[in-house]
């Protein structure tokens, strides 16, 4: 507000309205007020309370220095019914886990939100002066440490989750909704916790998944069937992590897929019998192709592994080409090309290095050949 | 003014005032007890009492707080403050967070 005029005035003697006194007795009776009210809150009866009482006692704590008892008295009165809620999660049944778990959490953000704002004095005055936690900030804090961490339910969250996406890996339809809100408590509680208390063990337990999986296929499928598979996975994490896992997983969870199905078998692939690279260049598959192109752009070396296998290959039709010495030996040449710039433009998306290592392949052969010009 | 729109105020004395909404809102500490998540007296009455803040002194604030909705929207006027009055309306400033 604007300052007042210079102006010589006498300033009465401030009188306080209520017989306020600074003794330890008046801080506790009004200490007791705020936890009989916090009390209230949590057992859902606060309806009817008057926010302006509450705030007054709370602002007047602080005023008279007793900011301290208030700041010790709110986290112990915030642990004892954390430690309540903790039992009553503790104790639910196979099923309901995680829907105790949530519909506390959302009691305690609500209980929360009500008792930050009639501490918004100290939040305001005391906190910043003596550099303790905020209102707020410290309820997710005592929620973390009372609940979360609890040894009982610390693992039996993690086992949990983990155990539901396995259920939805094999088939069955789980509560997304659910697990959206759980993961997003852990990432509230601060990225730390969601990487340390879910994603690390997620990617984990993934990874062994997908190991297993690609050993099952490698052995049954072909490669053609087998590729459709490593895009269908990978899909199916996509639309994961976009339904109900933080965004930032997406890359890592893609990742692991890529390295489990794709990256550590793809040299069996591709030099699979009947069925790999070579036979699809062979028998014009185009789509396949394209989509061994797509997945091995994903891994290291994967183009530079099609290319080697692409380039000996025209090498040795070539070769063969130019050691039989046909008649229409042009004209062979001629398709031979047409063929592979249909499949480079079909297939690998004119990708100019896979035309590069084509021309020289070409090259190559046709300067054994003493006829061409 | 629709009463919807409208809260009150009530001093020590029981004098009540009734502003706009928006008014009120200017006070920080007025904003959240209007706009708590739970379901105190005030927010289901419209009315908030301050047994601390004397009639003098919340007269003045409200003139504060349409002063202030004023000098936002452009109308850079002057707002008087008798002197005698100026250590009660810090204090009540400060309580109010305004």
């Amino acid at each position: 507000m604007s300052a007042p005029k210079n102006r010589t005035f006498q300033i009465e003697a401030f009188k306080f309205k209520h017989q306020v006194g600074v003794d330890p007795k008046y801080a506790e009776k009004t200490w007791n007020i705020l936890e009989h009210a916090i009390h209230e809150i949590y057992n859902h009866n606060a309806s009817g309370n008057n926010f302006e009482e509450l705030y007054v006692n709370a602002y007047n704590m602080v005023l008279h220095k007793f900011g301290e008892k208030l700041y010790s008295g709110l986290v112990t009165t915030i642990t004892f019914h954390l430690k309540e809620m903790s039992s009553s999660i503790e104790a639910a049944q196979e099923g309901l886990f995680l829907e105790e778990l949530n519909s506390k959490w959302e009691d305690h953000n609500k209980a929360l939100q009500m008792i930050r704002d009639i501490f918004m004095y100290m939040d305001r005055t005391f906190i910043p002066s003596t550099h303790k936690t905020p209102v707020h900030e410290l309820g997710l804090n005592l929620w973390r440490d009372v609940v979360i961490h609890s040894s009982k339910i610390q693992t039996r969250l993690q086992d949990t989750l983990l155990e539901l996406i396995q259920r939805e890996r094999d088939g069955e339809v789980i509560n997304r909704e659910l697990m959206r809100n759980i993961t997003k408590m852990l990432m509230d509680l601060g990225s730390s916790v969601y990487q340390n208390d879910f994603e690390k063990q997620f990617l984990e337990s993934s990874a062994h998944f997908y190991r297993l999986e690609s050993q099952k296929f490698i052995q049954s499928c072909d490669c053609m069937e087998y590729l459709k598979e490593a895009e269908r996975y990978l899909n199916e994490e996509k639309e994961r992590v976009s339904h109900y896992l933080d965004a930032k997983t997406e890359v890592k969870i893609t990742n692991v897929v890529e390295k489990e199905l794709i990256e550590s078998h793809m040299v069996r692939l591709v030099h699979m019998e009947n069925s790999g690279l070579v036979n699809m260049i062979v028998d014009d598959k185009y789509e396949d192709l394209g989509r061994m192109y797509s997945l091995f752009h994903r891994v290291p070396n994967g183009f530079a592994l099609i290319r080697d296998v692409m380039t000996s290959y025209i090498q040795q039709t070539g070769q063969q080409l130019v050691a039989e010495d046909p008649e229409d030996f042009v004209e062979r040449l001629l398709d031979l090309k047409d063929k592979y710039d249909k499949i480079i433009g079909l297939a690998f998306s004119n990708d100019e290095t896979f035309q590069n290592a084509f021309n020289s392949s070409f090259e190559y052969f046709i300067d054994l050949n003493a006829r061409s010009p | 003014m629709r009463k919807e729109d409208t809260v009150k105020l009530i001093s020590a004395e029981g004098f009540e005032f009734v502003i706009d909404k928006e008014a009120a809102m200017v006070s920080q500490t007025i904003r959240n007890m209007l706009t708590s998540p739970g379901s105190f007296a005030e927010t289901e009455h419209g009315e908030v009492t301050f047994p601390e803040i004397s009639t003098v002194i919340l007269e003045k604030i409200c003139q504060y707080f349409y002063w202030s909705l004023q000098y936002a929207r452009g109308k850079e006027t002057e707002f008087p403050i008798e002197p005698e009055l100026t250590l009660e309306l810090m204090m009540a400033a400060n309580y109010l967070h305004t």
